[in-house]
């Protein structure tokens, strides 16, 4: 080749710029891996000049990768710790596909608009200002309005702002009207619904302003999350509890549904009162069908022109509950082809139910809440959370993909995992080399600075420190919430699991008190994965039913199948609140097996309430 | 410049001269111009010429090969993002070309007689910007795409790590970002942060070049 296509100095790269890449390339592997670092220590690597670049960077990686709690870290977190780039931080968050999905669900929103009020509206997508609050960003256009993030004048707050898309500048009567709904949905507080702020008008469409929630919608959430009977009942009835009020006042919601509720710190809330406001417009206008599909009452869709009552908000409550116990919308479980067709002809029949609900209870209620006629509904939230305080709700844990919710802790006692069989151990050095074993084998595994580095590191507050090669996390989160406790572990495995079975054994220990406070209420659940993102659930204990217990073997192959490795997990669940008088525990532990021959390889895991 | 024209508007010099004017669009509609017809010769000569030694092996080559069979008009919306990696190769390699008339001319002392293929006659030829087009020129020739590939081979081999090589050549075959990003299991900021990367470096390259003149 000629001499003349080869630079006559090479250029060097810049090496700063290089390795700026490479310090992305290191946090991005550790993202992947459901783990995390932090900005401080990668941003003191690099020179000066280069850390905003590298702060925005990192932080775009963070947002695109949530930890397996379905966050991606609180925007007002970073807001705090980094207020020098608060222009990056706010511009990432407004850019964000996934934060706005959050914010604005209208996945199947029909908002068919016949009026001529919206022919010449504005496009707002890049408005600076609304009313008195900067725009810092538009979030979504759906088909109810625009959303913002926007900022709060004088107080500096982060608001969400949404614009609906009917103009009223001309019509006192309907402006009376919204002024009104929008009184009494500020006056509307519980930490279950989003708080609404304040209602102004731009360019004569009205504009809600309203808390900004941070957390993965529901229905993101239950990707990759499991929770119990006991916990959906729970989290319908606290929405149903936050709507009484607006009930009473006929406000009704319009819009409940998996998107359209957010999980914060382990509690729903609902957001997007968007169509609250609009239900009393659309009487004057008969604009249409407005509203989520699977989760719009019949006469939503089928008559719009006729009032919406409160038990239109029961009709999607109930698809809520039977979403959350079933994973399936109502539309599914009919196997309607069409959603709007699925209206005429459903008829929520008994069997449908039965069969993917063998709970009676939980049958009962929902074909009240999603019968067709809405006098045979209950009549609102407040009947309906009477129905539901009624129903004595198991703990089992709802069978789909999972990982944590809410929980505090406290009577758990200790659980053992083994990996087991017996016949012929596996030497961990041969690993990845191996053909697969025929039948059932012991798997040995060695605890290390790789695996311990595993588990807790995305809790905020945990404090994660090693103690004579043992991993140890502690963390201290006094809480009026529930709150849940987790420990992960991942088990090489030596060849493609799949054609041999796994099983898994536990053990648990005598419960241990902590007053007598959780005594009653504390449940561990045991999961496996493949990947350690997606967990099923193959056993859950509650600790006062037995002492000492053994439990399984647990065959876990299904769960598993087609990896090399398998992940294994302890949850660690109650109903009722942490008092946050003290710390929680939770550490693995390489120890003897106290009942079965080889002693030495055995796993223990152990997660300990203590304090007071 | 701001109208495009004349039968010989798909010059590079042209669209350089569009590109430093600031005319954007003008720019695009030569460069679109320029390279669709690029692509022709460039199909034909890579169907045609006897491959090199090692070509199996040949990365550039194959990545040319696969863009260039299977270019479509779709890609040319990527392609006309002025900070795509073709127009920086194209601008290099002609830079390359004009350096290596010049040495020609110079070699044969004074004689400033270059082979043109388009075969432009007059004053223009005195000017070296314009040389350009007998290489790189209105009518691309196989001789431009020979020393584009080697232009290339010079640059992938000059990037510092495999993993930006791997990201050039396959934006070479004309894979988009999001493409590549889930060909390689990462975010695809992670493709456009390294595609910058690689571009503020050649960019820099070409100042290089354009200064050494």
């Amino acid at each position: 080749m000629s001499d003349l296509f080869r630079p006559a100095t090479p250029l060097p790269m810049d090496d700063s710029e290089l390795l700026l890449d490479h310090l992305c390339d290191k946090y991005e592997s550790l993202l992947k891996s459901d783990r995390d670092a932090s900005f401080e220590e990668l941003l003191s690597e690099i020179e000066k000049a280069l850390v905003p670049s590298l702060f925005q960077e990192l932080l775009i990686l963070r947002l695109a990768y949530p930890t397996s709690d379905g966050t991606r870290g609180l925007i007002s977190s970073y807001l705090r710790r980094y207020p020098e780039y608060e222009d990056i931080i706010l511009n990432a968050y407004s850019h964000y596909n996934e934060a706005s999905q959050t914010l604005t669900p209208t996945l199947f929103s029909v908002a068919s608009q016949t009026d001529d009020t919206v022919d010449d509206l504005e496009d707002l997508q890049h408005v600076y200002q609304l009313g008195k609050y900067p725009v810092i960003g538009h979030l979504k256009s759906g088909g109810q309005g625009d959303v913002f993030l926007a900022r709060h004048p004088t107080l500096g707050k982060v608001v969400v702002i949404k614009v609906l898309k009917n103009r009223v500048e001309h019509d006192s009567t309907r402006q009376d009207r919204l002024i009104r709904e929008g009184q009494i949905l500020a006056n509307a507080q519980h930490p279950n619904i989003v708080q609404v702020h304040d209602l102004d008008f731009h360019d004569g469409r009205p504009f809600l302003v309203m808390e900004f929630v941070e957390g993965p919608t529901l229905s993101s959430y239950l990707r990759t999350q499991s929770i119990t009977e006991a916990t959906a009942i729970r989290w319908v009835s606290a929405i149903s509890e936050a709507l009484i009020g607006l009930h009473e006042q006929h406000v009704v919601h319009r819009d409940i549904t998996p998107n359209n509720i957010l999980i914060r710190d382990g509690e729903p809330v609902l957001i997007d009162f968007g169509l609250a406001l609009d239900a009393k417009l659309d009487h004057a206008t008969a604009t249409g069908l407005a509203g989520t599909v699977p989760y719009m009452a019949p006469e939503q869709v089928l008559a719009p022109d006729r009032p919406i009552t409160p038990a239109t908000d029961v009709f999607a409550l109930g698809g809520l509950l039977l979403y959350l116990l079933t994973g399936k919308s109502v539309h599914r479980l009919i196997n309607a082809e069409n959603d709007v067709e699925l209206h005429h002809v459903a008829r929520f029949s008994d069997n449908q139910l039965a069969e993917a609900l063998p709970n009676n209870e939980f049958r009962n209620l929902l074909l009240n809440c999603l019968s067709s006629s809405t006098t045979e509904r209950f009549q609102d939230a407040t009947q309906l959370l009477a129905a539901l305080n009624a129903i004595k709700a198991p703990t089992n844990i709802i069978n789909r993909r999972s990982v944590l919710t809410a929980a505090g802790l406290g009577a758990l006692g200790f659980t053992a995992f083994q990996l087991f069989d017996a016949e012929e151990p596996v030497a961990p050095e041969d690993l990845h080399y191996l053909p697969p074993p025929e039948g059932d084998f012991t798997l040995v595994f060695r605890l290390t600075d790789e695996t311990q580095a595993q588990y807790l590191q995305s809790w905020e507050n945990a404090l994660l420190k090693t103690e004579e090669g043992l991993g140890v996390a502690k963390y201290w989160m006094p809480s009026t919430a529930n709150q849940e406790g987790i420990v992960t572990y991942r088990v090489p495995i030596p060849f493609e699991i799949g054609s041999a079975r796994l099983t898994v054994r536990t053990h648990t220990y005598p419960k241990l008190k902590f007053g007598d406070r959780f005594a009653d209420s504390a449940s561990v659940i045991l999961e496996a994965s493949s990947d350690g993102l997606f967990w099923q659930t193959f056993h859950e204990h509650r600790h006062t039913d037995e002492a000492n217990a053994q439990n399984g073997p647990y065959d876990i192959s299904h769960i598993v199948a087609g990896g090399t490795e398998v992940y294994l997990r302890a949850r660690l669940l109650t109903d009722t609140n942490w008092p946050g008088v003290g710390p929680i525990f939770a550490q693995f532990m390489r120890t003897p097996f106290s009942e079965e021959g080889d002693q030495t390889n055995c796993f223990r895991l152990s997660v300990t309430a203590c304090g007071e | 410049m701001t109208t495009v024209d004349s039968s010989s508007d798909s010059s590079v010099t042209q669209w350089l001269h569009a590109l430093r004017s600031g005319n954007d669009d003008a720019a695009r509609q030569i460069w679109e111009r320029y390279f669709s017809r690029l692509t022709g010769i460039a199909r034909k000569y890579l169907l045609t010429t006897p491959r090199r030694m090692a070509d199996e092996e040949d990365v550039v080559i194959n990545a040319f090969q696969s863009f260039f069979h299977g270019v479509k008009e779709d890609h040319f919306h990527h392609l006309a993002d002025r900070q795509d990696l073709w127009q920086i190769l194209v601008m290099l390699t002609s830079r390359k070309a004009i350096k290596q008339s010049l040495h020609e001319r110079r070699q044969k002392r004074g004689g400033g007689h270059v082979r043109t293929e388009s075969g432009i006659p007059g004053p223009n030829k005195q000017t070296p910007e314009l040389n350009i087009n007998s290489v790189a020129g209105a009518v691309p020739t196989p001789e431009f795409v020979v020393m584009m590939i080697q232009q290339c081979d010079v640059l992938i081999e000059h990037l510092p790590d495999e993993r930006l090589r791997e990201i050039a050549l396959l934006r070479f075959e004309g894979f988009s970002n999001s493409e590549i990003a889930e060909r390689l299991s990462v975010h695809e900021r992670t493709i456009e942060r390294k595609l910058n990367l690689i571009r503020s470096h050649w960019r820099r390259l070409l100042d290089k070049e354009l200064a050494d003149e």
